[in-house]
């Protein structure tokens, strides 16, 4: 009787549990391919892996988020742009970098500057339209200008450094004609000119989303974009999911070869790569290096890698001790397995880096980094420091942002050499939100750092990451020659004056020990084989303009 | 994580129904002694103590020594566990994590069950409007979600070995409050407390002296499968990056290595520790889940 | 009469916890490091524009201030704030996410269920034979493994091995179109409006995450099952019924397993609560978009508004679960006193 009725128990339980598991492996059986497709039609729809979410809208306040940049960019053109040239890879793939010593026109059709430099003007292309019909005047560019100014964005940032300082330097003269008024003849105020940062919204949309106590929409703009006048349409965002984008086809320059572009939001480094494998996504951003290697086996797949002038360092707090004192800048610089980490941490996706200025840039220049992995040296440095063997030294903490795993893998490479010097050093992962507050504040001691000037110009360069009173030079270097220097040559016109200060420095800061170079990683992007036309510029953001679909 | 592990333990001494008598430690061992799964996991657990201590001892590679050259080997004669991406000997590392691992449990709920005791003997003894407030300031703990709760005291404090065992600590502090509240409610009721009380001894005296030394078992009993969730607490925050940071050799870090090497197929990176993890938790939940039948106030051993 | 007297006292006992755990909230984020502001702000803004930022967000304002203006719009507009790293409302956040989470963990819950009160019955009626310890040390397996180990082991070998479960990838192929929200749950969502190719995907993405859900909440249902079992086994009524000459089945399942039910129930509730706090390491590793991702990325961004509407929200939930379960045990127990 008992047995009988516990046979039944089980046999009850038995089949709740298989009825359960039939529901969920039923279901389980993998999704056929392509299925849920495009489904047949000739539409061409891209799709892109991107790491990180919206922040914003608005094209005045673009810090945080590249998805948010892309979108702009995308959406939105400017009054003029790089040049782009195309390129060929080593395996025949063509696709457009930009000469970034030629600026062409876009939204402008033509540019006049006067004989003293200080007077620009712009004639507007007749042909352009905003993605509501609207068509574009010279009021509306300057009227976007002008809040740009008013919300202090960071485009009203750049532009003063090139010498427009006030909202008034642009004025609509007619219809179609623009000047703006320079405090000094330069060439940088066009290249900080080329960038989303300065997309421009039409006063007469800013009219109607602001409110009394938002008189320039900056509520609203956050959430919502303006109608643009790029290539691209805004068509809708799911948060935390995915950002769409159609083909305009009022483009003044035709409508682009791609119908629709979907940017998948997908945090994690290696699901975007399972994503691109298997066919669900067409290009991804950001891959981790160490796969990259064996994501070429694939058939289907190409590995775009485009070198940049991107400068991985190390940053040493000239504040903090022990790095106040040379010499244990020194010893670092000695003590770091250089062709190790361009080897083991970037797989050879990357070259060795000889200064800050990096090469690239105009004026780089390596021959004033001496430095090379000698662990003798770097002792002998270390007791010259005064902390011979290590002993003396206070504790060392060397960060990381969590989540970056090259830089992750850079510190466990530097560490284990520092070790072997004497110097102990404990890793420390912390979340970007911390670790740029840390840095801000200059209270981090030694980490792994990366900079990529948008803008490639030495000194534009050089203004936010040696210059001692700017809130980017996370390693307080401090140095009264340099200071002067990019002063005196930021906006000067006399180009081999410029390219000498730009040597004088690399010197100076090279002797100092400012950074610990490391690498110039490439651009990698890994992409399904019918992708075609990828424009790399160095802020890092695709052009769909230029891209199709096979 | 599995966060809600207390609640056995809990469910079982909460409410004023279920008041435990004081039970005594020879109790304990005879629990122990009596019960096959029980003893499985004593043996377990002595084995890993062992692998701890004398790791320096049995280790064939210093857990710490990097070598490129053989990066990501699968397991082998000379590296029976294989190396992660630096080179690493994975089984060496694995015993000096439990070295690590278990200093973590250890230090966590001894600062939890020390801390909840008193706050809990305290207002168990002291009653009324102290017994009522505290509980109730305990019940608002315990309604936080666990792991966040974790996440966020960890992140507050920054990464670090002291992070995880405050975090870890923290989490647990109400449920022995909870715990030594109960059972000092019954204990105060005895004849033998009254007596001490009778012949003029102080308050305190009588909380500390007294009634605190009948009440460890329990604690201990507690404090056995704390341990447990100590560590799968610790190697969870470890693994999301607000704990312990690479490259030490501490499991939960060791598994957060591994999934970097996922999709190469390095199966062996994060499946080693990550087994370490589950055979000394396993130990400790065999031996807690024995005992805790000595928490239940309806059986007698 | 009493009854409800019970249940109005347990329902205002709601208000002062959630009260706390705001506070308790809300002081916590404001030690976390990291200035929010610094981060949205970007290297460009000047100082005024970031105080402005800190004006906005009220950052500048004394803890106690912020705290009462944040319970003034919750009460007042149910405002939860607007997220820092989304731009969003908090409540449109954390709305958006419930159900992605919820559908998860009480799929995971069912399957535990399913499998714990046989599992826990059968142990308590072969009390202390091979059966007991066999389930025993199953279900201590269950809670002793790291969930999210257990997730990238079953990955590997369903995954990346076998090949027949889909990439670790959130919720559903991304090639597939998430049909019109009615109830966020997926598998209903599609059922209703018949799109079976997302209901198949959305199963099939659901299986591994479900099973770690379920083998973690197997254990404590299982050992309460046992234990409340064999109490009722030993019970004097059930030793009389025994006595009587019922049959073994009608005692088991009409009788002692009716008065096992309440601290089964009770367990439940409590590992439901727990399990949908808790279940952050199963949705990173499967990058699952719901709450516990959301909340991961909040604690890293250091976004105050999103960290506590989610705690709240998380604490509402599970105080409501408890309030629940209590309220049918008075109802339905004669012996609960309403103390």
């Amino acid at each position: 009787m008992i047995a009988l009725s516990r046979l039944h128990t089980f046999r009850a339980a038995l089949l709740l549990v298989m009825a359960l598991l039939v529901v969920l492996t039923a279901c389980g059986a993998p999704a056929a391919p392509g299925e849920g497709g495009t489904g047949g039609n000739a539409q061409k729809t891209l799709v892109v892996a991107v790491p990180g979410d919206i922040d914003t809208f608005d094209p005045a306040f673009t810090a945080g988020s590249i998805t948010s940049q892309t979108t702009i960019q995308n959406t939105y053109d400017q009054l003029e742009q790089y040049k782009l040239i195309e390129q060929t890879a080593p395996d025949g793939y063509k696709y457009w970098i930009a000469d970034t010593g030629a600026i062409e026109p876009m939204l402008a059709a033509s540019r006049e500057v006067s004989s003293d430099g200080k007077t620009v003007t712009w004639k507007l292309r007749d042909n352009a339209t905003y993605h509501d019909g609207k068509a574009m005047t010279a009021s509306d560019i300057v009227g976007g200008y002008k809040r740009l100014y008013e919300v202090g964005g960071s485009a009203s940032f750049l532009l003063a450094m090139g010498g427009a300082t006030t909202p008034d330097a642009f004025k609509a003269v007619d219809d179609k004609t623009i000047t703006m008024q320079l405090d000094a003849a330069n060439e940088l105020v066009f290249m900080n000119n080329v960038m989303h940062n300065t997309s421009s919204i039409s006063p007469e949309h800013i009219e109607k989303v602001a409110s009394p106590n938002d008189p320039l929409g900056k509520q609203e703009l956050k959430k919502n974009l303006a109608p643009g006048n790029g290539p691209f349409v805004f068509e809708e965002y799911k948060p935390g999911d995915r950002v769409v984008l159609s083909a305009y086809a009022g483009y003044y320059a035709g409508k682009p070869k791609l119908d629709r572009v979907i940017m998948k939001i997908v945090p994690d480094a290696t699901q975007r790569l399972l994503l691109l494998k298997s066919g669900d996504v067409d290009i991804v951003h950001e891959p981790p290096v160490k796969e990259l290697d064996a994501l070429k086996q694939d058939p289907n797949i190409r590995v775009l890698s485009i070198p940049t002038t991107r400068s991985v360092h190390l940053q040493l707090n000239h504040e903090i001790a022990p790095f106040d004192n040379q010499q244990v800048r020194q010893a670092v610089a000695y003590a770091t397995p250089y062709d190790s980490i361009v080897k083991d941490v970037y797989k050879n996706y990357a070259t060795r880096s000889m200064s800050l200025v990096t090469k690239g840039m105009p004026g780089h220049d390596p021959s004033f980094w001496t430095y090379n992995t000698d662990l003798d040296k770097a002792k002998e440095a270390l007791a010259q420091a005064g902390f011979a063997g290590g002993a003396g030294l206070p504790p060392i903490k060397l960060s990381v942002r969590i989540g970056n795993e090259e830089d992750e893998r850079t510190a466990v490479l530097v560490a284990n050499n520092l070790k072997q010097i004497g110097m102990n050093v404990t890793i420390e992962k912390i979340a970007f939100a911390a670790f740029n507050e840390q840095q801000q504040a200059g209270k981090l001691q030694f980490f792994v750092d990366n900079w990529i000037s948008w803008v490639n110009d030495p000194f534009y360069h050089l203004s936010w990451l040696a210059r001692s009173d700017s809130p980017a030079n996370y390693g307080r270097f401090k140095n009264a020659r340099v200071d002067d220097l990019i002063k005196q040559y930021t906006l000067s016109t006399d180009q081999d004056a410029r390219l000498a200060a730009v040597k004088e420095i690399q010197q100076i800061m090279a002797e100092d020990v400012s950074h610990v170079y490391l690498v110039q990683p490439n651009w990698n992007v890994p992409m399904r084989k019918n992708i075609q036309g990828y424009a790399y510029l160095n802020d890092e953001l695709p052009r769909f303009f230029y891209m199709d679909k096979q | 994580m599995s966060n809600f592990n207390t609640l056995p333990a809990a469910a079982l001494v909460d409410g004023d129904d279920a008041a435990p008598q004081g039970a005594r430690l020879a109790d304990a061992w005879w629990t122990l002694r009596h019960n096959f799964t029980s003893m499985i996991g004593l043996v377990l657990l002595t084995i890993i103590l062992l692998a701890a201590l004398l790791a320096p001892l049995i280790a064939p590679y210093d857990p710490y020594e990097l070598d490129l050259a053989r990066a990501t080997l699968p397991p082998n004669s000379s590296h029976w566990f294989g190396t992660d991406q630096f080179g690493h000997d994975i089984f060496s590392r694995v015993l000096y994590g439990a070295r690590l691992d278990l200093l973590i449990a250890l230090a966590s709920v001894a600062v939890s069950a020390v801390i909840g005791s008193v706050i809990g003997g305290v207002s168990g003894y002291v009653g009324r409007f102290v017994d009522e407030a505290t509980m109730r300031l305990m019940d608002m703990l315990q309604a936080f979600p666990r792991f966040i709760f974790a996440m966020g005291i960890a992140f507050a404090l920054g990464p670090g070995l002291l992070t995880v065992i405050v975090a870890t600590a923290a989490l647990n502090i109400p449920g022995y409050a909870r715990l030594m509240r109960n059972l000092i409610l019954s204990l105060k009721q005895t004849q033998y407390a009254m007596s001490a009380v009778a012949i003029g001894n102080s308050g305190p005296r009588v909380l500390f002296r007294h009634l605190f030394p009948n009440a460890l078992a329990p604690i201990l009993v507690t404090s056995t499968l704390q341990s447990g969730w100590a560590i799968l607490e610790a190697a969870g925050l470890s693994f999301i990056g607000l704990g312990v940071a690479v490259p030490t050799a501490e499991w939960g870090v060791m598994i957060a290595m591994g999934l970097q090497e996922f999709l190469q197929g390095h199966w062996w990176v994060y499946t080693f520790p990550g087994l370490a993890i589950g055979v000394t938790v396993l130990a400790f939940n065999l031996i807690g889940d024995g005992l805790q039948d000595l928490l239940d106030p309806r059986r007698t051993p | 009469m009493r009854f409800l007297g019970y249940a109005i006292r347990r329902l205002l006992w709601v208000i002062p916890v959630l009260l706390g755990v705001t506070l308790i909230t809300f002081l916590l984020t404001r030690v976390l490091p990291g200035n929010p502001i610094d981060r949205v702000a970007g290297p460009f803004a000047s100082a005024e524009q970031k105080a402005e930022m800190m004006r906005e967000a009220r950052l500048d304002l004394p803890v106690i201030q912020q705290f009462s203006l944040y319970v003034r719009d919750l009460v007042v507009h149910g405002d939860l704030g607007v997220s820092y790293s989304t731009a969003r409302p908090v409540a449109q956040d954390l709305w958006e996410r419930l159900p992605i989470s919820l559908e998860l963990t009480t799929l995971g819950m069912l399957l535990a269920i399913v499998l714990a009160l046989p599992l826990g019955i059968a142990s308590a009626v072969a009390k202390d034979t091979w059966v007991d310890q066999l389930g025993r040390v199953v279900s201590v397996i269950g809670v002793s493994m790291p969930i999210f180990w257990l997730g990238l082991i079953l990955l590997q070998v369903f995954f990346v091995k076998l090949g027949v479960a889909p990439a670790p990838l959130g919720r559903l192929a991304t090639s597939l179109i998430e049909p019109e929200r009615i109830t966020g749950w997926l598998l209903i969502d599609s059922a209703l409006v018949g799109d079976w190719a997302v209901f198949r995907s959305a199963a099939a993405h659901l299986a591994l995450p479900v099973v770690i859900v379920a083998f973690t909440a197997l254990a404590p249902l299982a050992r309460m099952t046992r234990s409340s079992m064999i109490d009722a086994l030993e019970s004097d009524y059930i030793r009389t019924a025994r006595a009587l000459g019922l049959p073994t089945r009608v005692i088991i399942f009409q009788h002692a397993l009716k008065n096992a039910l309440i601290p089964i129930l009770t367990m439940i509730a409590g590992v439901f609560g727990y399990a949908l706090g808790g279940e952050v390491l199963v949705e990173l590793v499967f990058a699952w978009p719901g709450l516990g991702t959301y909340s991961y990325n909040a604690i890293l961004a250091s976004d105050f508004p999103a960290i506590q509407g989610f705690i709240l929200l998380i604490t509402l939930f599970y105080v409501l679960i408890y309030l629940v379960v209590d309220l049918l045990i008075a109802a339905i127990d004669p012996r609960v006193e309403y103390a």
